[in-house]
């Protein structure tokens, strides 16, 4: 009984901290000062930056923040090519003005749930700033637009480029209640640290964000509990919370979701 | 007696009022549900599910056991209950499989007739040569659709199910689902493959099949 209860209690401690990165996750308003501030940082260093410059990343490697059950430690990830920043809502625009299944008012309910581009006044209205990142877009319709551009990237690329460890305090960033997660958005690993990368504005989607299954073996009754909190994790490091909110994030989205501030970039 | 008139009068005006309510409700609650109900009928007839939740609207090509090119609508008109396995897994797969196996066994007659068993490959190194090997291992019958597609089909799919997993080794990682799909591929039911209740998979596949069947 002790050994079940103890369960049970990392359960619950695991569910709360998800609870509570979901809800921060909602209630988090998508900061156009802080997307300003970020782009016009960038700017600064790389005035010529469009949004949809494609940049070569070099081969390197992801480390995984949990153990798998091979015992592998790293992951290679071939050289490809990636979005500069995340796809904008003018380029977005472009995209449903060709495809009127993506529209809004169109978009069936097995892609996208009601809150699709609930920021829109329009089908073909995405109101003001055009510039910032499109979100409220779920897997599919990132997964149709890279389609036209390329293709989602993998987990392990995005991790490879923007999954750097955290080093500073995390209560710096923790305690700004504007952008309490903006840490684990992105930080730049330091091979491409000198790239003109934009990150750290918004979560973003990733073609195989469904990859970690929760290794429990023992599942419950209830088929969406494996789902929202994996037991079976070992950590590599466990300081490296940004990783954890990130791998949280993903392996509690199901691909029609649509959050405020998730969007997604192209790789190729 | 005054109080009696008034009391008379109120109840008129208020029974007319409720008559009229009634009459406006008798006029407009046919006119209400038909629109909500018509589309589901015709939707029917035509095939395509009223909710825009059928899984049939992915457009995917996949390959069968006997080379057979398939598309997800053609599930369409049955029960359809779904797995996704590998077939050199040496895990839970295998436990999956047998346990829908006597699942469909104890099915009565009237409801085995209704229902099918599709099991799709996540490993792209699966041949159709495996999977006839493996039909003819865990001995399936006809009422089976072994099933394999590309990379980017199988992730979509398993996306659509919430279903995740990722090469390890010559293994994957995997999570462990069983999908109950009505006759116009709506999801009904989903529970975790192993150690499920066979109760609830029962109760999922007579309310699939409660559905209006689609004539293909």
């Amino acid at each position: 009984m002790p050994a079940r209860s103890g369960q049970q209690r990392s359960k619950w401690h695991c569910n709360r901290l998800l609870l509570v990165l979901l809800a921060g996750l909602l209630m988090q308003p998508l900061s156009s000062t802080a997307l300003h501030g970020a782009a016009s940082a960038s700017n600064e260093k790389h005035p010529a930056l469009e949004s949809n410059d494609r940049l070569s990343i070099p081969s390197g490697s992801y480390h995984p923040f949990f153990k798998r059950t091979d015992g592998v430690l790293t992951i290679p990830v071939a050289a490809f090519d990636l979005d500069a920043a995340p796809v904008t809502k003018s380029q977005y625009l472009e995209f449903v003005r060709q495809h009127l299944g993506w529209r809004k008012s169109h978009v069936k309910a097995l892609v996208a749930e009601r809150n699709y581009l609930s920021d829109w006044s329009g089908d073909l209205d995405p109101g003001e700033n055009l510039q910032a990142p499109v979100t409220y877009v779920s897997w599919f319709a990132a997964r149709a637009y890279c389609s036209e551009h390329g293709r989602l990237p993998s987990v392990a690329e995005w991790e490879r480029v923007a999954g750097a460890t955290q080093t500073a305090p995390y209560s710096q960033d923790a305690t700004d209640a504007a952008k309490p997660f903006q840490f684990a958005m992105g930080k730049l690993a330091a091979d491409v640290r000198a790239m003109p990368l934009q990150f750290g504005a918004i979560w973003e989607w990733t073609e195989d964000f469904n990859s970690i299954p929760a290794m429990n073996s023992n599942e419950s009754a209830r088929p969406d509990s494996p789902l929202f909190c994996g037991d079976g994790f070992r950590s590599n490091d466990a300081a490296d919370y940004a990783a954890f909110l990130r791998h949280s994030l993903r392996s509690s989205l199901r691909a029609s979701y649509t959050l405020k501030n998730l969007g997604f970039r192209c790789a190729g | 007696m005054r109080g009696m008139i008034l009391a008379l009068r109120r109840y008129a005006r208020a029974s007319a009022v409720f008559a009229t309510l009634l009459i406006v409700g008798a006029v407009a609650a046919p006119l209400y549900f038909r629109s909500n109900a018509a589309p589901a009928a015709h939707a029917v007839d035509n095939s395509i599910d009223n909710s825009g939740l059928s899984l049939y609207q992915l457009t995917s090509t996949w390959t069968t056991d006997d080379n057979r090119a398939v598309k997800l609508p053609d599930l369409r008109g049955h029960c359809q209950i779904l797995a996704l396995i590998f077939t050199h897994c040496s895990g839970t797969c295998p436990l999956t499989v047998k346990e829908l196996e006597v699942f469909a066994a104890s099915l009565h007659a009237r409801l085995k007739d209704q229902t099918r068993f599709v099991l799709v490959t996540i490993d792209p190194a699966d041949s159709s040569d495996d999977l006839r090997r493996y039909r003819e291992t865990m001995k399936l019958n006809d009422h089976w659709m072994l099933l394999r597609g590309s990379t980017d089909s199988v992730r979509e799919l398993a996306a659509t199910l919430g279903f995740s997993y990722q090469p390890q080794g010559d293994q994957f990682a995997h999570s462990n689902l069983i999908t109950v799909l009505d006759a116009q591929g709506v999801i009904v039911h989903q529970q975790p493959g192993v150690g499920g209740n066979r109760r609830d998979l029962l109760s999922a596949v007579e309310r699939a099949v409660a559905q209006p069947r689609v004539k293909s």
